[in-house]
Formats: C-alpha cells, structure tokens, sequence
C-alpha cells in the first residue's frame, strides 16, 4: 500500500500524491524524513503549477528511462506552454528541487535565448538594460574581439 | 512583469549555452547577467593572444578551467612569420598561476612555450590535467619532464615536418601523432568507422617507411579509401618531396575526385598537390556541396591547369557556388580578379581565408573585403593587392580577428594612413630592413599584421616589428 502524501498550495488547494511522486522533489523529501508526512505547505507554488507538477512527477515514477520516445515527446509537449507558466515552473522547480524537470525547462529558456541579440532577451524578460552606453560598447567590443 | 529569477537558476540556464557567442550575449543583458556570466565561465579561447591581455582576462573571469591560446599568426606553418616574432605564453602563465589556482587544462597553438613556462605550470596547478601543444616551440624534453610527473596526458602535436620525442622517457604519457600507421591496406579493412584521417609526412629513421605510406596512398590509395571509408569526414594529404621537380609518386588529382565520390560525409579536406584540373575541381564541387573547409594547396605557384592551361577561376568559382556552408578556404593556382568576384559574391559564410599568388590588382581585395560578410581571418601573400583597397574597406577591418599581407604592395604611407583612420587597431609592420621611416613612404612593407585588440600596445616585439602609432603618425617600437 503506497503512502499519501498532501500537498498544500498558495490559494490552500490541496493534492494528495502517492509518496513515490511527492519522493522526486528533493525539498519534499527531507521534509517527508523529518517526518512532517502528513500535509505539506508548498506556498510559492500555485495551484495550476503545482497540478503541472505533479503530472511531471507522476509521468517520472512511472519511467524515467531516457532512451523511450514517449518520455520524449511528453518533454517537449511538457514545456508547450505560455511564457508566464514555463517561468513559474521553473521557479517551482527550483523551489521543489526536482532537477531533471529544472534542466528540461531551464534548456527550454536557454533554448529560448540562443541565436537573440540582448536587446530581444531583455524584452522577453522585461529586463531593464542598467549598462551605460560606454559600458555596454566596451562589452561588446571584448566579447567580439577577445573572446570569439 | 519583470521575473526575477534567482542567481542559481540563471547560473543553470547559462550552462545549457554551448556556442560563445551566446554566452556573450548573455553577459550584455544587463549587470547581474553580466556578473553571472563572469562568474560561471569555465572555458575561454582566445583565438589571438595580443588581442587581449592576461590582466584583462583576469578581471573579466574569475574561475577558469579550461585556456586556449593562439599566437602567430597561421602562415607562420609556413615560415612566412619571422623567428622570434612573439607569442609567448609565459607572461600568461604567471598570470594564471596567480588567479586560476583550480585550472586544469591549457591548449596553445602557435604560441612560444619555454621550459620555464612548463615549469611554472607543473608548480602552479595542482588539478591540473591536460596540456595541449599544437605547432608550438621553444621547449626541450627537460621542460616536458618537468610537468610529467603532475600532468595525466600531454597532447603533443608538432608542425611538419615532425620531430619525435624519446616518448621512452615518459611512461605515464600519452603522446599522440599524426603519424602514419604502417599498414595501411590492414588499416582500411579495419578502419571502416574511421571519421578523421591524417596522412601527414614524419621524418623517421626509416625512409622505407615513409616510401611505403606514400607510394601506397597515390590514386590507388585514395580510391581504395574512398570505397572503404564511407563514413570519412576529414582528410589531410601531404606530399614526400614537396621540393622535387618532378612528382616522384602517382598521386594525381583523380584520387581526390575518386574521394569526393564515394565519401559522402566528407567536410574537411587539407590536400597538397603538384597539380589539378578545372575539371576535376568542378566534379568535386558537384560531388561535395557540404564541404566547410577546403585547403587545396597548389605547390607550384600561379599552377594553371594542367590541361588545358587556363586559369582555375571557374572552378574555384564551382565550389564557392555549390558549397554554400563553406567556413574556411585556401585559394592558390593561376588566378584573376574573377575568383575574388566570385568569392564576394557567393562566400557568405567563409570565416577564414588563405591566398597565395593570385589576383592581378587591388579590385581583387577589394570583392573580398566588402562581400565576405562573415570574414574573420585573411591571409595573403605575393599578390599585387595595394593601398586603395584596404584603405577603402578600413572599417571592415574591425569586424575581423586579423589580416595578414606579405611580399604584396602595402606601402608603409598607408599603414600610417590607416592607423590613423582605425585607431583601435593593431597595425603591425614586420620588415627586416630596418625601420619603416628609412625608406621613401610609399615603398612597400615587407609584411604587415592588423588585429583588433582591447589590450594596450605589445611590449615584447623584437627589432623588426613596428607598431603604428595614431597620435603622431610615425612608428613605435618599445624594447
């Protein structure tokens, strides 16, 4: 008979998982040996994340060999998803400490940002360009003559 | 909304970018990116050393673990840079043994590698795993011995003609050679899997060995290879007597056509040779469209083609249309203006590109310098290439790593010229004749080397180099 585990999100929505799943989250399971089995607060993940998740989860206790097409196609379907959302489980991710799912959606950002110029990876980022102009030339000018 | 992602899972993204340009670009987004990018770099190539300084690497990347280093410039294999020219890496050394304590690996080509400096390495690192000389100089089998005993593999690939080491000496060794196996018709049978072939020349003792090879690789050789080797990429032939008058083996060009036929994943070709034919070019052209570098070196200078005695403009003019993914090329033989016309106009991803006696004036340089967009390095010697088409094309000069021109008609009024007009360059005159301003200034400088280069102006050049100098237009030269 598995053990449950419940998880609490954000919004107070909660999850009920089979052990083994909630066992891939490396945050999750010192949690689970300290011994506070019984319900589990996740509070920086919401609710859409965290069923998105748990799905990642659930499809890795199930197989985890690299080498089957379907995990394959599952990955690359996985990661289909909105900006906001692929962000937002990345930071789940990294707060849950499940690393296969940190490196699949951090290869998917950087996926993201090769061949971009960083002018256009500040604007899917919304980040703000703090360099001065002498700064950002003098960058540049390393970069494309040093270092290439 | 701004995300603002934690340091850690920037650090993890920046990981997943393979390629330097990416990673470049990564450090531009904005300070904290940049920070990151300084602080996870393990790896970094530079693929001129005077184009940045140790001081400024330093500051720049703080937890190196990988260095490769490059110094003369590429037709010094060639003996066209002067003995003593520069490239030494012990002031890098020195450097790095400071602030990279944790460094486990250094690759260097072309660069001049004193026992002191392997010394200092077997000293300095105590991770340190591998040591990677390619074409370098400067060291005996005492300074290799020094790092022996700490270093778990050294690379040792030497410029042709190759000298051995007594590898003897040095047990936990592995030294690699481009040496040619004994046996090559047990190596093709073997060898099916073979992706990279290099047949290069080795002086040995044994002068039957070296007739073996090379009376066995002639066409037939090559055929053989081309009906075994199926899943060749790169090929390299070099000729036994390079200098004889007549060719002392059956190796003509039908032997690399026979390749080009029954190897289709070959890329990479470094061929040597007395002679070839429009035809033959224009066939391999045809058979190979995804040729990314292709160095066909013509001994004879001006060589037409055999047969039918015209110039080899069209058929270099076949590849450049047919091998669109071409980075890299060697252009020598009888040539017009018209090879450069095509070179302009179809080579838009050449990256680096070799000519030797060709052209018939400046239009030449010109088509290269203004069509080829992705031009990185530029190497010439011997041809009628002058003032008016480097000074045009000036500012192309710092989207480039380097140029190099020798025995052309470069005028050492124009170097001053362009030193003024380009002041971030590097323009050095390499004359064995003494200094520039003894001659009239429109005589022609025996070499010139331009680069781009953050750092300040080298310090270590011997008495025949002269750097340009913008402010008052004459030359500098610091001992």
């Amino acid at each position: 008979m598995s053990e449950k585990i419940v998880l609490t999100c954000s919004d107070g929505t909660e999850f009920v998982v089979d052990e083994a799943v909630a066992l891939q989250s490396q945050t999750l399971k010192h949690m689970i040996e300290d011994g506070c089995a019984d319900n589990i607060p996740v509070p920086n993940v919401t609710a859409p994340i965290l069923a998105k998740v748990i799905e990642y989860c659930k499809r890795h206790v199930a197989s985890a060999d690299p080498n089957d097409a379907d995990l394959k196609s599952f990955y690359e379907d996985f990661v289909k998803v909105d900006q906001p959302t692929l962000f937002d489980l990345i930071l789940a991710a990294n707060y849950l400490d499940i690393k296969n799912l940190l490196d699949l959606t951090c290869q998917t950002v950087a996926d993201m940002i090769k061949g971009k110029s960083p002018e256009e990876i500040r604007t899917i980022f919304n980040i703000k360009n703090d360099f001065t102009p002498e700064e950002e030339e003098q960058i540049r000018k390393d970069n494309a003559w040093a270092f290439e | 909304m701004a995300y603002s992602f934690p340091e850690e899972v920037l650090e993890h993204v920046f990981l997943f970018l393979s390629s330097d340009r990416d990673r470049n670009t990564f450090s531009l987004v904005c300070k904290s990116w940049y920070q990151i990018e300084r602080w996870c770099h393990r790896r970094i190539f530079v693929g001129n050393c005077y184009a940045v300084s140790p001081e400024i690497v330093i500051r720049r990347f703080s937890e190196l673990r990988l260095v490769e280093i490059k110094g003369k410039p590429h037709f010094a294999d060639f003996n066209l840079v002067p003995e003593g020219w520069g490239g030494h890496i012990y002031p890098w050394i020195v450097a790095m043994s400071e602030a990279y304590p944790f460094l486990e690996e250094i690759k260097l080509k072309r660069m001049v590698v004193t026992d002191e400096s392997l010394e200092l390495i077997s000293k300095s690192f105590k991770n340190f795993k591998a040591l990677v000389l390619s074409s370098c100089e400067g060291f005996t089998t005492d300074g290799l011995a020094s790092i022996a005993a700490n270093c778990r593999l050294v690379i040792a690939k030497m410029k042709f003609p190759f000298q051995l080491l007594r590898i003897g000496r040095f047990p936990k060794w592995k030294v690699f050679w481009d040496v040619v196996p004994a046996y090559l018709p047990a190596m093709y049978s073997v060898c099916s899997g073979i992706t990279s072939l290099n047949l290069s020349y080795a002086t040995t003792q044994n002068s039957d060995l070296v007739k073996l090879v090379l009376d066995y690789i002639e066409d037939i050789g090559l055929e053989a290879l081309a009906t075994s080797c199926k899943d060749l990429q790169e090929l390299r032939v070099f000729l036994s007597d390079p200098f004889g008058v007549e060719a002392n083996v059956s190796l003509t060009e039908q032997g690399l056509v026979s390749i080009s036929e029954g190897c289709p994943k070959l890329h990479s070709v470094l061929c040597f040779y007395r002679q070839i034919t429009n035809a033959a070019l224009i066939a391999i052209a045809k058979n190979q469209p995804n040729f990314i570098i292709f160095r066909l070196c013509i001994i004879e200078p001006r060589a037409p083609d055999y047969l039918t005695l015209e110039p080899l403009d069209t058929s270099f003019g076949a590849i450049m249309e047919n091998c669109t993914q071409l980075r890299c090329l060697s252009l020598n033989g009888l040539l017009t203006n018209r090879v450069f016309k095509y070179i302009g106009t179809h080579a838009k991803k050449l990256e680096m590109l070799s000519i030797a006696f060709a052209g018939d004036s400046d239009l030449g340089l010109h088509h290269v310098l203004s069509g080829c967009g992705s031009l990185r390095k530029l190497e010439i010697r011997d041809c009628p290439f002058g003032d008016e088409a480097l000074l045009a094309n000036a500012a192309k000069l710092e989207t480039m790593r380097s140029l190099w021109m020798s025995t052309c008609s470069i005028s050492f009024g124009a170097c001053k010229m362009l030193a003024r007009k380009m002041q971030r360059l590097n323009i050095e005159v390499i004359d064995d004749r003494g200094p520039p301003e003894s001659r009239p200034e429109n005589c022609p400088v025996e070499r010139v080397y331009i680069y781009c280069t953050v750092a300040d102006r080298r310090v270590d050049m011997p008495d025949f180099v002269w750097t340009m100098d913008e402010e008052d237009s004459s030359s500098l030269r610091y001992s």
